[in-house]
């Protein structure tokens, strides 16, 4: 599954052996960006920044496109990296399976947290840990309906969806909740830290604190734990996984808390950084979320997709959604940032899907 | 399909498909007069012909969408872009009727041409390109969307649209019933009898129950997902000119959530979710059970949030109905 193995017999004879040893073949080097997503990303992330020194050279942004903006931006990669991390969770068992309601259990999770911190006056992080509970506690209702009931994910994550904005807006029928002590756990969150020394541009505190970690162990989960291996098997092959022992329905459901566990997290991040507990705190979150999981390479057929190239893909998104920003006035920003997300989600899909094939072995 | 050809085998295959009828359906039947009953005896406004005749609207506009949604998920597929695609193709409509003055038939001709151009690029995407039904509707979902919101612009609405479309809008009426509602029952039947009669319409069942086996036997499997995703853009498109023909306002959040009201009174219509069962009139009953329950919500006076709490609940007990007769009918 490398490069070189694309490659094979397609160069031609005539040849000179120096140039075929010392030059890549361009089939060489489309097998190697292809297969290594973490390159496509990378290379990408480089075309699109050089694109928009260009634009801003030549004086067509409305803002400058530099450090400061991006680090400032990348409070933005946190919710929508750990939604796409939950969507891998769920999307790497295969069998159809994504969550389309984790917008809707971020909404519930930030409420949750405007009633025990904002309302109750609960210490901060026992209400962050009951939020989060709440959230897991909604994905394993996801994962009853969808790997132990047998309803198709989509049908049932679609509905549940529906039905947790329903409760969040329901829970809180006038307005977001937004009291002292909400503002007070958002500053102690979400703040601005130093890290390049005082004079250069602040990184968001969440990124450290939350995004990093949460990173780290997803990845420590799904390439050094038998868990791991468990998702990534059933995925693959769902008859061969119960043959050696792994249950596909069990594992599924886990698939799904976990994918509640990343909203939970995420309900908190987007708690924090708008130091308001609303109800449509995940409204426009889960299409970003599973375009990212796809464009890290997450395969809609199950059984493939890397940590860091999703983690990657996060960074590229939100990176490309600052930029059209500062390219479009007003709203025009966001309503592109649709397009080009639409876009790249047919393209990604498209590319795993050829990639699958190709590899699948037949 | 000017001409239905109703001979013979057509003859014995009706028979067949009325002998059929199904328990979901007469379930939901009970339940629409259930409701219907009890609304009658609870609440003072239900009987009113405003408010019947406005239910019936509602649920006219989603029973279009939903006929063509029972295609597609009866041959295994889903189009969950309706819902933005409504919202272009009206948004596109009111933008024209602003700027000219154009007859009711150009109009309609109008919607039904970009509903099939939308319904084009799901097909393509799906058809040609072969991505996964989810994925590649999700994303014209969202691509719909920006549609949408260019042709707004930094407008939320659009107002003083002119009245032309209005004879397919909720003031266009004949016996007291809407116009939109004629549409339905005419659709309905149409398409009842394409699936029941027409090969190509059997067709849509075997893809749907297995779709390599199909293409075994010699159904160009392709040919006919991409005419679902036609159909179902054809479908839209008339949705939008009622939407557009009831109102001189066209609102930016027209259109969003109708996949979740479509996709429900296909299933709660009994249409299995994995394809190759289902029929259209399940389907127009169980949108106008969803429509009663909307109504119900509304002169009750619950909370309006509390709808779509309810819709989602009734998708997954439908679903459910049908995963646990679907399991029943394989141990048989």
């Amino acid at each position: 599954m490398n490069g070189s193995s694309v490659s094979e017999g397609t160069g031609s004879p005539r040849q000179s052996a120096v140039a075929s040893r010392w030059l890549p073949t361009w089939s060489t080097v489309w097998g190697y960006v292809s297969t290594e997503r973490v390159v496509l990303l990378s290379a990408m992330l480089v075309v699109w920044v050089v694109l928009m020194r260009v634009l801003q050279a030549s004086g067509s942004l409305s803002g400058s496109y530099d450090l400061s903006l991006l680090l400032s931006a990348s409070y933005l990669i946190v919710p929508v990296t750990l939604l796409a991390l939950g969507q891998m969770f769920v999307l790497v068992t295969g069998k159809g399976n994504i969550d389309l309601s984790a917008g809707g259990m971020v909404s519930i999770g930030s409420m949750v947290l405007g009633y025990t911190v904002g309302q109750w006056d609960w210490p901060a992080a026992i209400g962050i840990l009951v939020a989060v509970a709440a959230c897991a506690a909604l994905g394993a209702l996801n994962g009853l309906l969808a790997a132990h009931l047998g309803i198709p994910a989509l049908i049932a994550t679609l509905a549940t969806s529906y039905a947790f904005t329903a409760v969040a807006v329901l829970m809180s029928p006038d307005n977001p909740i937004s009291t002292p002590s909400v503002t007070s756990m958002s500053s102690a969150l979400a703040k601005d830290v130093y890290v390049f020394g005082p004079e250069r541009p602040p990184v968001p505190s969440l990124v450290l604190w939350l995004l990093i970690p949460v990173v780290l162990l997803t990845w420590v989960a799904f390439n050094r734990t038998p868990f791991g291996r468990r998702l990534y098997g059933v995925g693959v092959n769902d008859s061969a996984a119960r043959f050696v022992g792994i249950p596909p329905k069990r594992v599924r459901f886990q698939a799904f808390v976990c994918s509640g566990l990343l909203a939970g997290a995420a309900a908190v991040a987007m708690t924090a950084t708008y130091a308001t507990a609303s109800p449509t705190a995940g409204a426009n979150l889960v299409f970003p979320a599973i375009a990212v999981a796809l464009l890290g390479g997450v395969a809609f057929t199950g059984g493939a997709g890397r940590v860091g190239a999703v983690a990657l893909a996060g960074v590229l998104v939100v990176f490309i959604h600052s930029g059209l920003l500062i390219i479009f006035d007003g709203i025009f920003g966001d309503v592109y940032y649709l397009l080009v997300l639409g876009l790249l989600l047919i393209v990604a899909a498209i590319l795993n899907d050829v990639l699958t094939r190709r590899f699948s072995g037949s | 399909m000017a001409v239905m050809d109703i001979s013979g085998r057509s003859a014995a295959r009706i028979r067949a498909a009325v002998s059929r009828v199904d328990v979901q359906e007469l379930a939901v039947l009970g339940g629409i007069v259930i409701l219907a009953v009890a609304l009658l005896l609870g609440t003072e406004g239900f009987g009113t012909s405003q408010n019947l005749s406005n239910v019936l609207y509602s649920a006219s506009v989603k029973a279009i969408i939903g006929i063509g949604m029972t295609l597609a998920i009866v041959s295994g597929n889903i189009d969950i872009s309706v819902g933005s695609a409504t919202g272009l193709i009206a948004a596109i409509m009111a933008k024209v009727m602003l700027a000219h003055d154009v007859p009711f038939v150009i109009l309609v001709l109008i919607g039904l041409v970009i509903g099939a151009l939308l319904g084009c690029v799901n097909g393509f995407l799906v058809a040609v390109l072969r991505i996964n039904p989810i994925i590649a509707t999700f994303a014209t979902l969202n691509i719909f969307a920006f549609g949408k919101q260019y042709v707004f612009g930094n407008d939320s609405q659009l107002l003083g649209v002119p009245s032309s479309l209005r004879w397919l809008g909720a003031p266009g009426q004949t016996l007291g019933i809407p116009h939109a509602w004629w549409i339905v029952v005419v659709l309905m039947v149409v398409a009842w009898l394409y699936m029941e009669c027409r090969p190509n319409g059997r067709h849509l069942y075997a893809i749907g129950n297995s779709s390599d086996a199909a293409r075994v036997a010699g159904v160009r499997v392709q040919r006919r997902v991409f005419g679902v995703y036609v159909v179902v853009g054809l479908c839209v498109g008339l949705a939008a000119c009622c939407l557009v023909g009831s109102n001189s306002v066209v609102d930016v959040s027209f259109g969003s959530g109708f996949e979740l009201d479509v996709i429900a009174g296909v299933v709660i219509g009994g249409t299995l979710i994995f394809g190759g069962r289902g029929t259209v009139f399940g389907t127009v009953l169980g949108t106008l059970l969803v429509a009663l329950v909307a109504n119900a919500v509304i002169l009750f006076g619950l909370p309006s949030g509390l709808f779509p709490l309810v819709t989602g609940i009734a998708i997954i007990v439908a679903v459910m109905a049908g995963v646990i007769r679907e399991r029943r009918r394989a141990a048989a």
